[in-house]
């Protein structure tokens, strides 16, 4: 499957904690608007890969306290009925891998709603390959299997533009999730 | 086992009635809590519990406690610090503070400490730590260098040595006395071997400007001082020439808790300080004018009616006569016919108003009491009267008192607002506080005697508290920091055996059977003071046991900076310069060392001598250059362990047994353990020289060499050398513990302290000031481990005569060379424009951030400050030179130029360069360090000698390189043409 | 908009008082506190605790109008501050290459500074600068600073992923270093800039009152270490505490900037100041720090404060007693510290 998606910029309405809601203030332009995306599966085996336009990626931020890495991540519901905006609430799970810039592995990500993220070493099987090439991120992930993706067929997709200081919930996301069609 | 109690020093104790100092109360250490995790040697690893806050707990662990401190960092403090070991590495430390209230109504010292002390580990493990011996290849100061081992390095150096004192003397053997002192083995082991293989003393005091000659002038004694709880005692401190918040930090509190007490605070000084700050009146007086206010405010005293006349007329010289025809004081050999030598030159007279007729003064140098004590009449401080001399001559004569008040009389306020730059409001406030005041105590600190004329400006400091009764008065008096006798440290120097034969053999060599008799009549007839005896012993050995000199002296004769220094001082005094050394050196009052060239062979001990030296190149080009052999022994690289030819690395200060040197401020003692073993192959100074004796004797026998004379003063034989230095073989190389111990259980202040308990407690409470033997100790029999330790006070109650000419707290000085250049009395002179006529004074202070040079390369704390060397300056000043903060500025004066940084401060006033000290010049573009463009002016009159308290001494009176009378000139500087290369 | 309060189900408050007449700027709380927790090479910059020059930039720089609450108490999108010119960045020295360089021709001998060259701003770059024309009113004094510790503390609200605490034992606020994911909203909003962000592992830490001694009854090191002994600390609640008796009792303590309206736990008492002079060098009524920025510091209570702690002062002049006056003077040292009934800070 290929397919454009118009990004938008996650609500921060909803966040937890009264800062980054008055702070960041809704409704903004999100840091990335578009986003090309492509799955395939073979077996069980998924290719889900991202580009997008970034002018200044950032892949280091290992020296500064001001810096944020470039992130891109895809998320499937790990029920029929998680809630993609607050990535899923209380036994209603999402799942995720995500991409840093500074890292040469994914990471599993698992959570029930905000603020409950949890970040994992991926399984074996999961890996992640980046390229910036001529101001474009493309990010592919091989996930030798992905069982929430397989029973319930559809994604997500949020990009952290680092130069931006995207991150946490100020992030460009896909509206919703989407099916994927093989 | 017991020590035999017969060292010299207590030897003379049985024989002197006068002595108590039997029958002390047993010193009890309680124990305020006991959390058994923090016990010396015990460890704390708190269990595991695998959550994220178990992890900072884990971070508060360690394997074991040693108390310990920085026993040779020199600084004037002592702070008891546990320090912390993990898998054999010192994390951390921090303060054991067990420190007691002194007396009630007192604060008490805890927890004492510093940021330097809380971070030695980053000097320890730091970037410039040595931990291998190692030879220099190619020209020295090449920066190149082979490791070898201890033994090849130890034969080579011991080659070299025995070449070079076959050739030239053991004179030329150059030892700095300076940093990493402390009162324990160690510094045995560096002094000992420099005395016993007959190298020479050059006492750096007054070189680097800490030696308080005005103290030594007026009491006799250069470090006055007791417990710096005493500071709260007073109602009216005034920090003249100190800066407590930066320089002594673990004292600084009781100043400011003195305020909460009810006690005014005042600081004078030309920056507006850290202390100043915390004052209730800031002085902003002008650089160098101190003795102007100072005789104003003596003035005030008088004027107002607030002079203490009873201990005026007790205490001082004022009720002394003066003869006014040549303004010497009316001697002994103008009255008496036939008298000794002794009294015709020191018997000076007092007048009795009944009979007008002048009265032998009690307590002078010649007199037969030894106590201050009048009776039957009430000798008058002002006056003038006829006497009839033994010539048949009539001449007048006048009292001190009567000359000191005519000295004072042009001081008016308004002459004095003038001087110094301040309002007549601001200088009245001040001289009425502090004449009004009941007990008046000024801070006056080693770095307050950094000009030429400090003397001077003590001098009239000393004069204002004298006039009100302030010396000897607890809560009240002078503070520039006593020491505590430590009389076991000059036993352990001089000892050649062990046991009871050793002491009687320097006992021995010290006094001959006549004189110990003369030394016992003196003290049971009353006609000296205990103090005073040992004092003349003391003075004795100084000039006939040891080869000692100082460092002013030896670099006027060697830097090339005679003509400097010549020119410097011309037209400042009647005479050159040069009249006065050779006087003086004629006359026998400063002897010249070495006696027949520059020192061929440099063991440093800690101290960077090119760091400090002043006219840097100079002294690289002359006396650098001509030594022959140079043995870097420390702990760190610095700019002259870069100029060595072999670098011995010493252990650090938590991998050896020591004695931090004795404060007053702190009055415990304050042992070292050894929390780790040394690093790499460091050894412990007593180890090195321990090896390098040992190998010089072989040679020496091997070579059957001669036995040599020192310098002058006694026979050195190196075939005995390793003999002598080890007691016949009782101290072995690893027994530094064992010295520390010995030192300790000679010296009477530490009466019954053993190091298996100090290693449990560190610290422990002096049972006494101890003997008091040197003038620079702290003069104080009566204090016995209790209570504030005020010093003086039992020269006050028993009268016992000061150690000066009169026998009295002295403002006039009718030596020659004093009164030709009008320095008989206090008066205010002029700051000279050492340098050349430039627009800044350059002025320095000790740092916040070091203690010296130790600290001040280490990464942690330098990102506590700008990373680099800083020249402070008003911004008004800088500005107007189009110097931006941050920006280079090139310091220019007759001898130079070179490159600091300015940092905007408007602490700074305005026409001055202020800096804070002991910046090595590796830290400098081109290595250049300030010093290279610092004269280091010298004072004539620090070379006068022959008459009482004027005479040379270690630690006591010298001639000086004053660094503060400094002027440079000011440009900006963009630095292009030196960056150094990628 | 006001803000959401804190649910708090805090037992008792640990508290510090600081006592600005007797800090030296000796820095050695900044010591104390950094080898006790920061010696990790990402914390490298960072000072839990600092000591700063005021008037000043303070550290990071610019730290009162950079955080994430106006002066109104209202939130505001807060500043993280950059190593080169916000915090300073820890500096490098390469001391071997400066040793081995001895032998070069003088131009060619390379110093020990910085290898970052031309360093801007650092922890203490302000040291002694201060304000005012010589000599008539120019002033700085010194203003140690450590997390206060807040009831309604801004960093923990602003952690999206409630990865910051507050103990209910003590009410010390703590970064969950297993929980953060470095995303630096605390950073952005506290007002006093006191959390700090390890770029080495990715997460933030802040001044945890030197918890895992609190526990055992020991001060926090900057406290205990401080040879100024300007440091008291306690229980808020304890009415035979130091806190309570400087805070409350004799209202002679007050907190930074209470107009952020967050409930600093850490209190201070204000600096006195030599007098002023006039333009003719005659010392005047005025003290060198103005009131109105004793007050743009402390809030408006400063006023009060001071003007106790010189009646107390008077009244110790004139030979009356003053238990505020004793408790500054702290003759007992140990007294300034009461965390644990029977604790004495004595390890050994």
């Amino acid at each position: 499957m290929k397919k454009k998606l118009d990004l938008i910029s996650a609500p921060t309405g909803l966040q937890p904690g009264n800062y980054v809601k008055e702070a960041y203030v809704d409704p903004r332009e999100p840091s990335t608007p578009k986003a090309d995306v492509e799955v395939t599966q073979n077996g069980k085996a998924w290719q889900l890969t991202l580009s997008w336009d970034c002018p200044d990626p950032v892949t280091d931020v290992s020296d500064d306290t001001h810096r944020f890495i470039d992130s891109v991540a895809f998320m499937a519901p790990g029920t029929p009925d998680a809630v993609w905006i607050t990535m899923g609430e209380e036994g209603k799970p999402v799942e995720a891998i995500l991409w840093r810039a500074d890292r040469e592995a994914p990471l599993r990500v698992v959570a029930e709603g905000w603020g409950t993220v949890e970040r994992n070493e991926p399984p074996e099987g999961w890996t992640v390959t980046s390229a910036w090439d001529k101001g474009r991120w493309t990010v592919t992930f091989n996930i030798a299997e992905w069982p929430a993706l397989e029973a319930h067929q559809q994604l997500a997709a949020a990009v952290w533009r680092g130069a931006a200081r995207n991150r946490a919930g100020l992030k460009s996301v896909s509206p919703g999730w989407f099916p994927i069609e093989a | 086992m017991t020590q035999p109690q017969t060292t010299r020093r207590n030897f003379m104790k049985i024989t002197g009635a006068a002595i108590a100092a039997s029958g002390l109360p047993l010193f009890h250490f309680r124990q305020t809590a006991q959390a058994e995790d923090f016990v010396a040697g015990s460890s704390r690893n708190p269990k595991k519990l695998d959550t994220w806050e178990d992890l900072y707990r884990q971070r508060w662990s360690w394997d074991s406690i040693a108390k310990s401190s920085h026993g040779w960092a020199n600084c004037r403090s002592a702070c008891a610090w546990d320090v912390y070991v993990k898998n054999g590495i010192v994390m951390r430390e921090e303060q054991t503070a067990t420190y007691e209230q002194s007396e009630p109504g007192v604060p008490d010292f805890n927890p004492r400490g510093c940021q330097k002390g809380a971070c030695y580990t980053d000097v320890m493990y730091g970037p410039s730590r040595l931990t291998v011996p190692m030879k220099r290849v190619g020209k020295r100061g090449g920066g190149q260098w082979e490791k070898i081992s201890w033994e090849q390095a130890i034969d080579e150096i011991a080659h070299q040595m025995c070449d070079i004192v076959t050739e030239h003397g053991t004179d030329t053997i150059y030892q700095d006395l300076g940093p990493n002192f402390d009162h324990g083995g160690t510094t045995v082991g560096r002094f000992k071997f420099q005395m016993k293989a007959g190298g020479i003393f050059a006492d750096m005091w007054a070189e680097i400007g800490d030696l308080n000659l005005g103290g030594t002038l007026t009491l006799g004694v250069a470090h006055i001082g007791g417990s710096s709880d005493e500071w709260f005692l007073s109602d009216y401190n005034v920090v003249w020439m100190m800066n407590p918040s930066v320089t002594q930090m673990p004292d600084a509190h009781f100043l400011y808790e003195a305020r909460y007490g009810g006690s005014e605070l005042t600081v004078i000084d030309p920056q507006y300080t850290a202390t100043a700050m915390h004052a209730d009146n800031w002085l902003p007086i002008a650089t160098g004018t101190d003795a102007a206010l100072g005789m104003c405010v003596a003035r005030h005293i008088w004027d107002s009616g607030k002079l203490e006349e009873d201990y005026v007329r007790e205490q001082t010289d004022f009720t002394i006569l003066v003869r006014l025809d040549d303004g010497r004081m009316l001697r002994g050999s103008d009255m008496l016919e036939d008298a000794h030598e002794d009294k015709k030159e020191n018997i000076v007279y007092i007048w009795n108003p009944d009979t007008k007729l002048p009265v032998e003064a009690p307590g002078s140098e010649g007199a037969d009491s030894g106590q201050l004590i009048v009776e039957g009449f009430v000798p008058p401080i002002e006056g003038v009267f006829p006497v009839t001399l033994l010539s048949g001559e009539e001449i007048m004569v006048s009292t001190v008192g009567s000359l000191m008040k005519e000295r004072l009389d042009p001081f008016t306020f308004e002459a004095v607002a003038d001087l110094t730059g301040m309002s007549i409001e601001l200088v009245k406030k001040f001289a009425h506080g502090f004449a009004n005041s009941e007990r008046p105590m000024i801070h006056s600190s080693w770095g307050s005697n950094r000009f030429m004329h400090s003397d001077l400006m003590n001098r009239t400091k000393l004069l204002c508290l004298a006039m009100k009764g302030a010396i000897g008065k607890k809560g009240a008096g002078y503070q520039a920091t006593g020491l505590i006798d430590m009389a076991g440290f000059g036993s352990a120097l001089q000892l050649d055996k062990s046991g009871i034969i050793g002491k009687l053999e320097m006992m021995a060599g010290m006094a001959t059977p006549s004189e110990v008799l003369d030394i016992m009549v003196d003290l049971i007839k009353g006609r000296k003071s205990t103090v005073e005896v040992l004092l003349e012993v003391g003075e004795k050995g100084e000039t006939e046991a040891v080869c000692a000199t100082n460092v002013s002296q030896l670099d006027y004769h060697y830097q090339g900076i005679k003509e400097n220094l010549n020119k410097e001082v011309e037209g400042l005094y009647p005479r050159p310069l040069d009249d006065y050394v050779k006087e003086a050196e004629e006359k026998g009052w400063h002897d010249k060392y070495p006696r027949n060239g520059s020192p061929k062979i440099f063991l440093t001990g800690g101290s960077s001598l090119i760091r400090r030296s002043n006219q840097t190149q100079k002294f690289l080009d002359n006396i650098w250059a001509n030594i022959d052999l140079v043995i870097g022994i420390d702990q760190k690289m610095n700019i002259t362990l870069m100029n060595a030819d072999y670098i011995l690395p010493a252990a650090g200060w938590y991998e050896k047994s020591g004695i931090k040197y004795t404060m007053s401020y702190i009055p415990y003692l304050h042992y070292c353990d050894a929390a780790v073993p040394p690093l790499g192959q460091c050894k412990d100074e007593w180890e090195i020289y321990w090896l390098l004796s040992k190998r010089l004797e072989e040679i020496a026998i091997e070579r059957n060499m001669p036995v040599m004379d020192g310098c002058g003063r006694y026979d050195v034989d190196w075939k005995t050398l390793h003999q002598s230095y080890s007691l016949e073989g009782h101290y072995g190389a690893k027994d530094v513990e064992k010295v520390t111990q010995d030192i300790i259980t000679d010296s009477p202040s530490c009466k019954g302290m053993l190091i298996e308990n100090l290693k449990k407690t560190g610290v422990e409470k002096f049972k006494s000031t101890g003997l008091n033997i040197s003038p620079s100790f702290l003069f104080n029999d009566e204090w016995k481990g209790e209570g504030v330790l005020s010093p003086f006070t039992h020269m006050i109650k028993d009268k016992w005569r000061w150690p000066t000419f009169t026998g009295r707290q002295s403002f006039y000085l009718d030596h020659p060379w004093f009164l030709e250049a009008d320095e008989a009395m206090p008066t205010h002179r002029d700051s000279p424009k050492a340098g050349g006529d430039y627009p800044f004074q350059l002025v320095s202070c000790h740092s916040r951030w070091s203690v010296h040079s130790t600290w001040r390369d280490v990464p942690l704390l330098l990102r506590l400050q700008r990373g680099e060397p800083a020249l402070y300056l008003n911004p008004v000043e800088a500005k107007k030179l189009e110097i931006g903060d941050g920006e280079w500025a090139v310091l220019t004066n007759d001898l130079g130029e070179v490159r600091m940084r300015v940092k905007y401060s408007s602490m700074v006033r305005p026409n001055v360069a202020y800096y804070f000290h002991a910046w090595d010049p590796n830290q400098f573009p081109e290595h250049k360090s300030y010093k290279f463009i610092t004269p280091g002016i010298m004072k004539p009159l620090g070379l006068a000698g022959g008459q009482g308290h004027l005479r040379f001494g270690i630690n006591h009176y010298q001639p000086g390189a004053f660094v503060q009378d400094t002027r440079v000139g000011l440009r900006p500087w963009k630095g292009e043409e030196l960056i150094a290369p990628a | 908009m006001a803000r959401e309060k804190y649910a708090t189900n805090v037992k008792r408050q640990v508290a510090m008082v600081l006592d600005l007449n007797k800090c030296l700027g000796c820095q050695t709380c900044t010591i104390a506190c950094k080898k006790m927790w920061n010696t990790d090479t990402g914390s490298g910059y960072a000072y839990w605790n600092n000591v700063e020059t005021m008037p000043g930039k303070g550290y990071p720089a610019n730290w009162q109008t950079t955080g994430g609450i106006d002066a109104e108490g209202k939130i505001k999108r807060g500043e993280i501050p950059t190593l080169d010119t916000g915090y300073g960045r820890a500096w490098t020295f390469d001391h071997q290459e400066v040793f081995a360089s001895s032998g070069n021709e003088p131009s060619q001998k390379i110093w020990i500074q910085p290898k970052e060259k031309n360093v801007k701003h650092g922890a203490n770059w302000d040291e002694d600068e201060g304000v005012g024309t010589y000599p008539e009113d120019n002033h700085y004094f010194y203003l140690p600073r450590i997390c206060n510790h807040c009831e309604e503390p801004a960093c923990l609200h602003a952690c999206p992923r409630g990865a910051i605490v507050k103990n209910e034992e003590n009410g010390i606020v703590m970064v969950n270093q297993d929980r953060c994911h470095g995303y630096r909203f605390c950073v952005e909003a506290c007002p006093y800039k006191k959390v700090y962000f390890d770029p080495k592992r990715q997460v933030a830490n802040k001044c945890i009152f030197c918890a895992p001694r609190v526990e055992e009854g020991v001060a926090p090191a900057c406290a205990r270490q401080c040879p100024g002994r300007l440091r008291y600390v306690g229980f808020m609640d304890d009415e035979d505490g130091p806190i309570w008796k400087l805070v409350k009792k004799w209202g002679v303590a007050v907190p930074l900037h209470p107009e952020y309206g967050i409930g600093p736990n850490v209190f201070y008492v204000p600096p006195m100041s030599p007098p002023q002079l006039d333009m003719h060098g005659v010392p005047l009524d005025e003290p060198r720090i103005p009131m109105a920025f004793l007050e743009q510091l402390f809030g408006p209570a400063v006023k009060d404060a001071m003007n106790i702690l010189l009646e107390e002062r008077e009244r110790k002049k004139a030979g009356e007693s003053s238990e505020l006056m004793d408790l500054l003077i702290a003759y007992d040292w140990n007294e300034n510290f009461k965390l644990d009934d029977g604790t004495r800070e004595v390890f050994s």
